[in-house]
């Protein structure tokens, strides 16, 4: 049976039964219409607002945020770049993806036993950090201890996530991902619930080895030196084997500007990876005696990407960047032969 | 090129893509007029990219994704031109059974599904039209297809019918 066939020719065929879209374009041209009109009212009452909250609104605020005072969230010290989240001595233990940013950090894992391979994510979120896993809508949430700490184990229909607090507040949560049975040609991802006995002890086993330590910076190729303005380091995430780069290792770094807000990520991303597309790209002067390609890969974000002998670093730059300042920016960096993790550097510091 | 000749040219191909997203034609339709106004009142922007109908796909994709609203009810269209075309599949039953499956996949999963493998694109470039990382993608994809494949073989398997 071919299933994917079968799924191509399904697309193929109800493709082939759309509408014929008459009379769409006259319809989008009139909303257009209103949409242009909607906004010049509201920019001129956004104007007009503007001008209310400077001559009453300012003073006001002034003078009560010098009363305020900000609640501090202890993180033990840890910065964006920095992991706490550890997982002690387990049986047929692997490391896998992870990633690590100031609101919190994930760690991918492998447990073989018994012939079989199990698959978990763990997370770990500062103290103060909402419940994530409270309003899950799922099944009812079995109590469970860890360490002589409450846990929680949740079903949210695909997984079952095992979360609890540490004393000082530590959001932790190990979620069962997958399970590969030695007979199996591929893995069994989901569902997993209910949890056979011998799974919810193992998933109780990795869930006692997570333990926060000291912050340790994640090494990456790649050293920043001088940045834009209030662009600040604010995480890395590392997918592939741990300790070793190859065809598959991907690090991705973020770097975002203070006043980035959802509707308007103004960020930096860095990607390294074996060989980056750089089609279309033009070629700019050496990099740190490293040939450079410069690109317009999507409407708001421009791309530089630096061709070292062993990977191509891509800065992505943030809306509103110059090619000046990635390329200073890119020029001020030092790079580390990707093939060799042992000589890599925390990124920022 | 004006937004005109840009429509009229690719009006075609939204349709389908907004179809199989959708499930429904109706509601691909308003898909696809609320996505042709957005591109519209930012033609100015998109006419400059390399590929404008990828652009314009990116907003029929996440315009889709950001639908909150789901039809509560069946909308039946009173004016002239509506005709319902006839299901051409070959193999009705298991053709209906796929689709209706398709159409009860979660949104992201149905629209990886309906990028990577009608629309051609690769992993990462779905991961940028939806704003995720590529291995979200694989995620949603490998997702999609298991539960694909499970409910088919679990049908399959309830009719006692061998593949």
């Amino acid at each position: 049976m071919t299933k994917l066939a079968d799924l191509l020719r399904t697309l193929d065929d109800r493709a082939a039964q759309a509408p014929d879209g008459l009379g769409l374009i006259e319809a989008a041209q009139r909303g257009a219409t209103r949409i242009r009109k909607r906004r010049r009212v509201i920019r001129l009452a956004a104007a007009a607002a503007v001008v209310a909250v400077v001559a009453v609104g300012v003073p006001t605020g002034l003078r009560m945020q010098a009363a305020r005072v900000i609640p501090a969230v202890p993180d033990r010290a840890r910065t964006a770049q920095d992991m706490t989240l550890e997982v002690g001595p387990v049986e047929g233990l692997v490391l896998g993806d992870f990633g690590t940013s100031a609101s919190g950090q994930f760690q991918s894992l492998s447990v073989k036993a018994a012939g079989a391979e199990y698959f978990f994510d763990v997370y770990a979120y500062p103290p103060g950090s909402p419940d994530r896993y409270g309003s899950i809508v799922g099944s009812p949430k079995p109590a469970m201890s860890v360490r002589g700490r409450e846990a929680s184990l949740q079903d949210d229909g695909f997984f079952q996530t095992l979360n609890w607090r540490f004393t000082d507040g530590t959001l932790i949560a190990v979620r069962f991902t997958a399970r590969k049975s030695p007979s199996a040609e591929s893995m069994a991802r989901l569902p997993l619930n209910p949890l056979a006995e011998n799974d919810r002890a193992l998933l109780l086993s990795v869930a006692e080895a997570i333990q926060i330590g000291k912050p340790r910076p994640v090494p990456a190729p790649i050293r920043f030196g001088w940045l834009p303005p209030g662009l600040t380091f604010t995480g890395i995430t590392s997918r592939g084997e741990p300790g070793k780069f190859t065809s598959g290792s991907y690090i991705n770094m973020t770097l975002t500007f203070p006043t980035s807000a959802a509707h308007d990520k103004r960020q930096v991303d860095v990607n390294v990876t074996k060989r980056a597309g750089t089609k279309m790209f033009r070629e700019t002067a050496d990099i740190n005696g490293f040939p450079g390609y410069f690109g317009h890969p999507s409407v708001r974000r421009d791309s530089l990407v630096v061709r070292t002998p062993t990977c191509d670093i891509e800065f992505l730059t943030s809306p509103g960047m110059t090619e000046a300042e990635i390329i200073r920016m890119a020029e001020d960096a030092e790079f580390y032969p990707c093939s060799q993790p042992t000589d890599w550097k925390p990124p920022m510091g | 090129m004006r937004f005109e000749e840009f429509a009229a040219a690719r009006l075609p191909a939204l349709m389908r893509c907004a179809t199989l997203l959708c499930t429904d034609r109706e509601e691909a339709q308003d898909l696809v007029q609320e996505s042709l106004t957005r591109a519209l009142v930012k033609w100015d922007r998109i006419v400059k990219v390399e590929e404008p109908y990828a652009y314009v796909r990116k907003i029929l994709t996440n315009q889709f994704l950001s639908w909150r609203r789901r039809r509560k009810f069946q909308t039946v269209p009173l004016g002239p031109g509506h005709e319902p075309a006839p299901p051409p599949d070959p193999d009705p039953e298991h053709g209906d059974r796929l689709w209706h499956l398709l159409g009860d996949l979660p949104r992201q999963q149905r629209a990886v599904l309906v990028l990577r493998y009608y629309e051609g694109l690769t992993d990462d470039e779905i991961a940028e039209t939806l704003r995720c990382r590529p291995g979200t993608v694989r995620g949603y994809a490998s997702r999609a297809l298991a539960t694909l494949r499970i409910e088919i073989t679990d049908h399959r398997a309830a009719e006692g019918v061998r593949s």
